[in-house]
């Protein structure tokens, strides 16, 4: 079996090394939600230096989304989302509403029967639920992408066991990795497993499609000053050090607002509760803008909720 | 001897003479510590009130400790505050039971004042809401369990800022307009707590006060410095600014001294609107100088910035590179120094916090660069605050006490602005009382490099540093807490009763923040 942890680097510390100095607090959708120390990586952090019982913070555990917006801040390099999905794991009874534990599993069975997908191309692209739930857009998105596949199995399953602490079989988890290791280039519309990609697979590079498009001049050149840029929070959260420099670097050009708060941390549309708009209404809190683009369908989601103003894919701007 | 039984919040004569016979039985001068009594029955009527108190180990734990690491105390029960009513209610129900109360906001401290002794820890941060603001009128409305960095964030949006806060993410409105808050730019605004224009206040007794320069004018100026003892900050006023960027200067220096002069020479002339000195130990001192506006800064360049002694970054390497090269057996220092400079000055110049030189989002940056350099679990800082004459010369000797202590540590030096008008607001705090005009305070915080100390040798470097205050007749930022020992030393008897009788009369069973100050 595979551990079900997002492996991070060597220099990542467990949950003795938190020093309380909340700056997780401020970055953390839950805490914005409940404003209780219970839901933020601190109150479990603190929680397990206290040796409290997992079964303790089943109410909480579950709240985290891993939008992986508390890494980046957390001066002790604490190995949060990790923290939470090992705490998940230990949990005996996982609750219902992260979704069925017996259907997943029956689709690991139904999946094993299934031939392994052949890739031509060096370069793939794992498109998440939302995204294809939209085949205009996703074709948008492959005519740009040129010289790249769209690869069949988009491994959600796998991200819903990891949400839900489940193990994963190593022979389901080989399945989905095997094809992906000729690639050169792996470019992913959601980056909720983007670390794990980068650790399973060290020879292909990880890139999130934000990124990928916003490289394309046609792209570029089509955001304005009135828009509002919607980055996708986790796999910019992964890749920080670097993805950080890259938005920047296209605030520069074109000037365009983005979600990002004043630590330059993506502000999450979501939080764990769907039906709570909070999230959502800060981002667009104050701005004068036009127009929405976002790199992921689902944040357009979460904001359609709240705003008449138009949203775009920036595939399609 | 009949010794009587010692009511808390009363304090009688001690009855042991100090040259008593061994075997008298001794007796607590204090009043007696809480020892759980009526615990059950308070949260019994809480909950008649639909007020829920968390006794869980998950809940209490969280707050064990404060930023210090040092003082560990569990409170018996937490409340997250989430409305004025309810802290009200809370307090006239602790009043009849007597229960303590300790009140927290970003928990920053390092003696223990945010750390809850048994009883309740009153989580502020649960009322973090900005209430309103007004851009025209330059002020804002808040919950006062907010962080200044999530009312940076609101009020950025609008184009505003805050005035003054402590150059650390998580310190609270609150928590900070109780003890001070120092920034960089205090030798302009004055401390933050200057910036108050009203507050909101739930006092020990449990009544809901807005008070003011102009408005239940005594208990304004009890509560603005009063470290947390004579009600609970649950919203203030504040003034804010449009927000402006910083046009960021650097000055280096192998001196403490002339260091000092030349910062109190800008201060003294308005010169900038933002300086402070930080050190690596007194080898490589950087004098920050900062500017809002583009012509305060040339008039800066033309006028002042060649009567410094500091050398730019070029010349000061090369200056040091000659003094290690005659100083060989000092390599290792040397080493330590280059390394530092490589990972801090890279961290302080981020390009995403940057544009056409100047520094956006300093808190952001700096806060950064103290928990990322600084931080952990335990942080020992010291300070000291004097009045101008005295500053240098505290400074230096203070900076001996270092070396005796740590082989590496940085200094980090403000000025303070005071306000004539605030002069009562500054009795018995931070604010020393032979000052006038500006205040100087000194930082002194070991790089603890992952070396264990026990905690005997952290209190000794502590207590040396205090005692220089005590000499000086400083005042500190930090007394509360485990200082509480320092407190009479260093105002006197006379001051210090007259403040706890406010408290007695404030505060009939002590219950607020009882192991801070009295
Ligand atoms: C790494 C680090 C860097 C720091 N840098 C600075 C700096 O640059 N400048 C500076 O000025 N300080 C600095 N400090 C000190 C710290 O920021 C201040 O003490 C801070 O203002 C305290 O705010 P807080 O919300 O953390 O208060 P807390 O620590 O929670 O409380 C402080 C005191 O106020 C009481 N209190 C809290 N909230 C309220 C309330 N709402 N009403 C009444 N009483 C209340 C508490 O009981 C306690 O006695 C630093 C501390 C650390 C650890
Ligand atoms: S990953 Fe997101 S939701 Fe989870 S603890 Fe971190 S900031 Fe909060
Ligand atoms: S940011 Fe990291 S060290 Fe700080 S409280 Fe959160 S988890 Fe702990």
């Amino acid at each position: 079996m595979f551990k079900v942890t997002r492996n991070f680097r060597q220099t990542h510390q467990n949950y003795s090394h938190c020093s309380g100095c909340s700056l997780c607090l401020l970055v953390c959708p839950m805490w914005r939600q409940h404003h209780d120390s219970r839901f933020t990586p601190q109150g479990h952090a603190k929680a397990l230096q206290q040796a409290v019982k997992v079964e303790e913070l089943s109410e909480t555990i579950f709240a985290c989304h891993a939008c992986g917006a508390c890494q980046p801040v957390c001066p002790e390099n604490i190995a949060i989302i990790p923290m939470f999905m090992n705490l998940r794991q230990q949990l005996a009874e996982k609750p219902a509403a992260l979704g069925n534990v017996a259907s997943i599993q029956a689709k690991w069975l139904e999946n094993a029967t299934q031939p392994i997908e052949k890739i031509k191309t060096s370069s793939g692209f794992l498109a998440d639920n939302h995204l294809r739930q939209h085949p205009e857009i996703l074709q948008q998105v492959l005519t740009l992408l040129v010289k790249t596949t769209l690869i069949s199995d988009n491994g959600e399953d796998i991200i819903q066991a990891m949400h839900m602490g489940v193990e994963i079989p190593s022979a389901r988890l080989e399945r989905f990795l095997h094809p992906l290791r000729k690639l050169k280039q792996l470019i992913v519309s959601e980056g909720f497993l983007y670390t794990n990609l980068q650790q399973w697979l060290p020879k292909v590079k990880i890139r999130s499609l934000g990124e990928v498009l916003t490289r394309l001049p046609n792209i570029h050149s089509k955001l304005c000053a009135t828009d509002l840029y919607i980055i996708e929070c986790r796999a910019y959260h992964a890749d920080f050090e670097r993805l950080v420099k890259h938005y920047d670097q296209l605030r520069k050009t074109v000037f365009c607002q983005f979600n990002l708060d004043l630590q330059r941390i993506a502000i999450p549309t979501t939080s764990d509760n769907i039906h709570d708009h909070r999230q959502a209404k800060w981002v667009l809190e104050g701005r004068q803008i036009e127009r929405i683009v976002v790199e992921s369908m689902a944040d357009s989601a979460a904001l359609q909720q709240v705003t008449d103003l138009p949203i775009v894919h920036l595939a399609t701007i | 001897m009949d010794i009587p039984v010692i009511e808390i919040g009363t304090l009688p004569p001690d009855p042991v003479a100090p040259d008593a016979l061994q075997g008298i039985k001794r007796q607590q001068t204090n009043p007696s510590r809480w020892q759980g009594e009526n615990w059950q029955a308070f949260i019994t009527k809480l909950a008649t009130y639909a007020i829920e108190i968390r006794q869980d180990l998950a809940s209490c734990g969280i707050f064990v400790t404060d930023a210090g690491g040092v003082a560990y105390g569990m409170p018996h029960g937490v409340l997250i505050a989430r409305n004025v009513e309810q802290i009200a209610t809370l307090f006239k129900t602790a009043q009849t039971y007597r229960i303590p109360i300790t009140v927290r906001g970003g928990g920053l401290t390092t003696e223990g004042e945010s750390v809850a002794y048994g009883g309740i820890l009153l989580d502020m941060t649960g009322m973090s809401q900005v209430l309103y603001i007004d851009t025209e009128k330059c002020i804002v409305r808040t919950q006062a369990g907010i962080f200044w960095h999530s009312l940076a964030e609101v009020l950025r949006r609008r184009g505003m800022d805050y005035l003054s806060a402590p150059l650390n993410l998580t310190a609270s409105v609150g928590g900070t307009l109780g003890v001070g808050g120092i920034d960089v730019n205090s030798a302009r605004f004055g401390c933050s707590a200057d910036q108050a224009i009203s507050l909101q206040v739930v006092t020990p007794t449990g009544e809901i006060v807005e008070c003011s320069d102009t408005e239940n004018i005594e208990l304004f100026k009890r509560v603005i410095l009063g470290y947390g003892q004579f009600g609970v900050i649950t919203e203030a006023t504040l003034k804010i600014r449009p927000f402006t960027p910083l046009r960021m200067h650097y000055f280096y220096y192998g001196s403490l001294r002339n260091t000092i002069e030349d910062l109190i020479l800008l201060d003294k002339n308005a010169v900038c609107d933002y300086s402070g000195i930080l050190t690596m130990m007194d080898k490589a001192i950087t004098l920050l100088v900062a500017f809002d506006s583009e012509e305060k800064e040339q008039k800066f360049q033309q006028q002042w910035k060649n009567r410094l002694r500091g050398y730019g970054e070029l010349g000061f390497t090369l200056r040091s590179a000659v003094y290690y090269a005659f100083h060989f057996w000092k390599l290792k220092e040397a080493w330590f120094l280059f390394n530092r400079k490589r990972c801090l000055f890279p961290e302080l110049q981020r390009s995403e916090y940057m544009q056409d030189k100047q520094m956006f989002d300093r808190t952001v940056v700096f806060s950064r660069a103290v928990w990322n350099f600084w931080g952990g679990r335990q942080m020992i800082i010291p300070d000291l605050a004097t009045n101008v004459d005295k500053f240098v010369t505290v400074v230096e000797k203070a900076n001996k006490v270092c070396q005796k202590y740590f082989p590496y540590y940085a200094l980090y030096c403000v000025g303070i602005k005071l306000h004539p008008e605030h002069q009562e607001h500054y009795e018995l705090s931070c604010i020393p009382p032979d000052a006038t005009e500006l205040a100087y305070g000194c930082e002194f915080e070991p790089m603890l490099n992952h070396e264990i100390y026990s905690r005997d040798y952290i209190q000794s470097f502590k207590n040396e540093i205090y005692d220089i205050g005590v000499e000086n007749q400083c005042s500190y930022y930090r007394f509360g807490g485990m200082m509480k020992g320092y407190i009479r030393r260093v105002f006197g008897d006379e001051l210090v009763d007259k403040h706890l009788a406010m408290k007695r009369q404030a505060d009939p069973n002590m219950i607020l923040n009882r192991n801070v100050i009295f």
